[in-house]
């Protein structure tokens, strides 16, 4: 359980993003505030074109913002510039992606291993790390083999081991399961359910799928660039926070319940 | 509608495969320019340049061959990028036959636009060749610019033929394609990625075993008679068929499953990378690697071809040399007329004998030493040759040299630089050695080129210096008039001298006419025989002619293999800007992003060209000793320090153009943008 008391690991402060010329202004996020706590496992769910993306690749420092503060441990992000970037990312962020992002010459383990070369880690320490998360993610038997042998659904664990191998402050997935079929997102939800709750790793998800979301914490509610709605999933059960999910998108009319 | 489409195909193409085409445009200003030779009046007043236009037809008769491979290489590779774009437009409805006209259309205007571009590059480059050719001659060049419509003609004709057998056999392809094919073209041709495997790594081992076995056979020569060259060759071959079959595999096998290593120092995404690379494209890079080593092979040999004649007319010394056999000659009309008009200064002397054969056993000595069989002696150099000391000053003094104070009781001995250790021996070990009367003195051995390092200037290898009062008693040889002029006289002016002083012959030394006692000699009739280092140069045209030859097909076949890699570094850029972004979405940071860039450009480009530099390595130190053999019996230098300078010429000219790909590679290659 997480408590209020302990000051946010993330806190996202009156931020908005503007795109396009100055005649033609696109407000992509508009006053968006919100923390989350250390451990949390917390969802961002909204029409297409809502800004979850944005607001994603804002706090991941892959796009700016046009005001506002975003600050992770207390540390200010958004002024981050240059060369540190490159190590903040390396040292506080791990990234899932929708179509995972993996190097199709480097082999699953190899892939795994990537942040922690960069990082400059001892070989032994990475080849120790890389089998203990690949253990925990059920995928040693695939570590030898390259991408483009291995189902969907191995890659993105892949993908998600890699976000994880260096311990990152904050894990952050984008679409995740956008790419996988019904049972590849079933296995996977429940490998970033059960490593939140056991290793109490903090994540945030964008997603657009109602199943997805249900393995979330909470869930933030976008529309047009604002923060509509926000629900916690307390000790319901997962089935019933679905459903719960599924009657706030009725109320934004956005897209279809998956 | 079709024809704007092949104009905008056209106009992309040309941009995104812009080394393609500055390449294509670069070999049509060669072949012009060469062509050009072939009805340049200049060239064809040029002495010994009758063979010059049966080599350049050779060379370019090659070239069309390579060109064309790499023409069809290249529009194939093209046509695999663009499959899915020749599946949309046959989605849309446009049929076969007209996206085979379509696929034409684009190639004939691209074509068509690097010929033009070519010609006008050929027309400027054409202008260098002929100055260069001329220089070599010592011939004037003044600057004129014209257009040989034969060459162009010529020039079109190779390019058509190159061009027209590339796109045809393109075009039957897409006549024949079905929808589907397109469309998964590139997947289709995906090829695994390498694992290691224990065959792959057995076969690497034989292949190494076979390129050291190859080099080996060609430098050590154990069985003679040809065969070596003849299993070198063929085990270099087998080198480089197993190298580039079996590489990626072993390098997976060796460290893609050593953690100690490759995960250390970022070698990780390279190494990978490097492997995936090749292992899809191994045919291509053996091929690459037999161009470069045809391409370093032909440089090295003109490059050691250019030294040799240079070193050679160094050794001349003097400008001119008028030869007279048996008898003390009149030189007084060549000495009114050098000195009128070239400004010369010259002296006459004579070559005597004693009779003995004490140094000349020497030279043999020499000449055996240095790996060679002495040759057929000439009659006038069956005995030691001598000067006479007043002669000896008076030339040191005319070629520049340090004044020296000579015993006028004592013998001396200037020979080649190889000679001097041998000579001294002789002198310190053989006590009582005197030539004519006089003994030698103990610190009188000389070495400065003094024109003995071919027959018939002061002596063969060496001359004995003896005293004024010692030749009076020794046999006349022949006699010499040496001259130093103001500049260096060009063809012209030697034919000028022949022709104006009567009785004058060059001195050939390829014609030798035998006599009563068997020895032959060059000296024939009652005539005077010019030589010096001008007539030596003008005697080397079949040289120059092959050297212009090499360098031709040298830089053509080396742009050729250097264009092709590029383009398929320059091919990858998505791929590699995918790899960059998610590298920097993992914490990469710039400067690691840059040098891991620079380090798989490098790797890329050094792979293909290391194998192919340690073959044409084994051929050219081969080549180039029996070149030096038969042309050099005295070196001017030791025969690896020449080699060794023909190595570095070849190896600074190869990388200049070759860094000049990688340069443009390395420019050319677009960097994700950062974020």
């Amino acid at each position: 359980m997480i408590s209020a008391q302990t000051p946010p690991l993330l806190h996202v402060e009156h931020i908005e993003k503007y795109y396009g010329s100055p005649g033609a202004l696109t407000k992509a996020l508009d006053d968006v505030s919100f923390t989350v706590q250390a451990g949390e496992f917390i969802s961002i769910m909204g029409a297409s074109g809502s800004g979850k993306t944005t607001l994603l690749n804002c706090i991941s420092t892959i796009d700016t913002v046009s005001a506002g503060h975003i600050l992770l441990d207390g540390q200010e992000i958004t002024t981050i510039g240059g060369e540190e970037i490159a190590a903040f990312r390396r040292d506080c962020l791990g990234f899932v992606f929708q179509d995972f992002n993996l190097l199709d010459t480097l082999t699953l383990e190899e892939n795994i291993a990537l942040p922690l070369t960069i990082g400059g880690i001892l070989p032994e320490e990475i080849d120790r790390r890389v089998h203990e998360i690949a253990e925990k993610l059920d995928i040693s038997d695939t570590l030898q083999k390259f991408p483009t042998q291995v189902s969907g659904g191995q890659k993105q664990r892949c993908a998600f081991a890699r976000a994880v191998v260096c311990d990152p402050k904050l894990i952050m997935a984008d679409e995740p399961t956008g790419a996988l079929d019904s049972h590849a997102s079933r296995v996977l939800l429940e490998v970033m359910s059960t490593y939140n709750q056991e290793m109490g790793a903090t994540i945030l998800m964008v997603t657009h799928d109602a199943f997805c979301a249900s393995f979330a914490g909470r869930i933030l509610f976008l529309k047009d660039g604002r923060i509509f709605n926000e629900i916690y999933k307390g000790e319901k059960s997962r089935s019933t926070f679905y459903h719960e999910i599924l009657d706030v998108l009725s109320l934004l009319g956005g897209d279809a319940p998956c | 509608m079709l024809r704007k489409l092949s104009l905008r195909n056209a106009k992309r193409q040309f941009s995104e495969y812009a080394l393609f085409f500055v390449t294509l445009a670069c070999a049509v200003a060669f072949m012009y320019a060469f062509n050009a030779l072939l009805f340049s009046d200049i060239v064809k007043a040029l002495p010994e340049m009758e063979i010059l236009p049966y080599l350049i037809i050779t060379a370019s008769a090659l070239i069309i061959l390579i060109m064309g491979w790499m023409i069809g290489y290249m529009i194939h590779y093209m046509l695999k990028r663009r499959s899915r774009e020749f599946g949309i437009y046959l989605m849309s409805g446009i049929p076969n036959r007209k996206l085979a006209t379509l696929l034409f259309y684009e190639n004939c205007l691209i074509g068509l636009i690097a010929f033009g571009l070519g010609l006008v590059f050929g027309m400027l480059f054409s202008q260098i060749l002929e100055a260069v050719l001329l220089n070599l001659f010592g011939l004037p060049y003044t600057l004129h610019f014209g257009f040989s419509v034969s060459a162009a003609g010529l020039t079109f004709l190779y390019f058509t033929v190159m061009m027209l057998s590339s796109i045809s056999r393109d075009r039957k392809w897409i006549r024949r394609v079905q929808l589907r094919e397109l469309l998964y073209y590139d997947r289709r041709n995906e090829k695994a990625v390498v694992s290691g495997g224990k065959a792959a790594c057995l076969l690497f081992g034989l292949s190494v075993l076979a390129g050291c076995g190859g080099c080996l056979f060609l430098a050590l020569q154990p069985i003679g008679d040809g065969y070596d060259v003849l299993c070198g060759t063929v085990l270099l071959l087998l080198f480089l068929f197993g190298f580039f079959k079996s590489v990626p595999a072993y390098l997976c096998a060796r460290f893609g499953n050593s953690p100690a290593w490759k995960y250390k120092k970022h070698r990780l995404v390279p190494l990978r990378g490097f492997i995936a690379k090749i292992n899809s494209t191994s045919t291509v890079m053996g091929v690459l690697s037999i161009l470069f080593m045809l391409a370093f092979t032909f440089l090295g040999i003109g490059s050691m071809i250019g030294l040799m004649v240079t070193k050679n007319v160094e050794s001349g010394a003097f400008d001119v040399m008028i030869l007279h056999s048996g008898e003390m000659g009149d030189f007084s009309r060549f000495d009114s007329l050098l000195r009128q008009e070239y400004a010369a200064d010259g002296h006459h002397y004579g070559i005597y004998t004693n009779g003995e054969t004490d140094f000349r056993i020497v030279r043999e000595q020499t000449v055996i030493e240095a790996g060679r069989e002495p040759s057929l002696l000439f009659a006038e150099f069956e005995y030691d040759t001598c000067m006479a000391q007043s002669d000896y000053l008076t030339l040191r003094e005319l070629l520049g040299y340090e004044h020296l104070e000579l015993e006028p009781s004592l013998c001396y001995v200037h020979c080649v630089p190889t000679m001097a250790e041998g000579v001294r021996t002789l002198i310190e070990g053989q006590s009582g050695l005197e030539c004519g009367g006089y003994a030698f003195a103990d610190d009188g051995v000389f070495t400065e080129v003094f024109g003995q390092v071919n027959e018939y200037g002061n002596g063969y290898g060496y001359i004995l210096v003896v005293p004024d009062s010692a030749v009076k008693e020794m046999k006349l040889v022949y006699s010499v008039y040496a001259a130093v002029t103001e500049k260096p006289l060009n063809t012209a002016e030697l034919e000028q001298l022949t022709s104006l002083c009567e009785n004058t012959v060059s001195l050939d030394r390829g014609i030798a006419k035998s006599n009563f006692d068997g020895a032959p000699t060059l000296f024939y009739g009652d005539w005077d025989f010019l030589s010096g280092k001008w007539m030596d140069k003008a005697g080397y045209g079949y040289l120059y002619a092959m050297l212009i030859c090499l360098i031709y097909l040298a830089l053509v076949l080396e742009m050729t293999g250097a264009a092709i890699l590029a383009t398929q570094v320059l091919g990858d850029w998505q791929e590699k800007q995918r790899q960059e972004r998610i590298l920097r979405q993992l914490g990469m940071d710039a400067r690691m992003m840059s040098g891991l860039r620079h380090r798989q450009l490098a790797q890329l480009f050094l792979f293909p060209l290391i194998p192919a530099l340690i073959i044409s390595g084994s051929f050219l130190l081969i080549c180039d000793q029996k070149m030096l053999f038969g042309f050099f019996e005295f070196p001017p230098a030791a025969d690896i320090v020449l080699i060794g300078q023909s190595f570095a010429v070849t190896l600074l000219l190869f990388s200049l153009l070759y860094g000049v790909y990688y340069a443009a590679a390395r420019i050319s290659f677009p960097l994700s943008p950062s974020g």
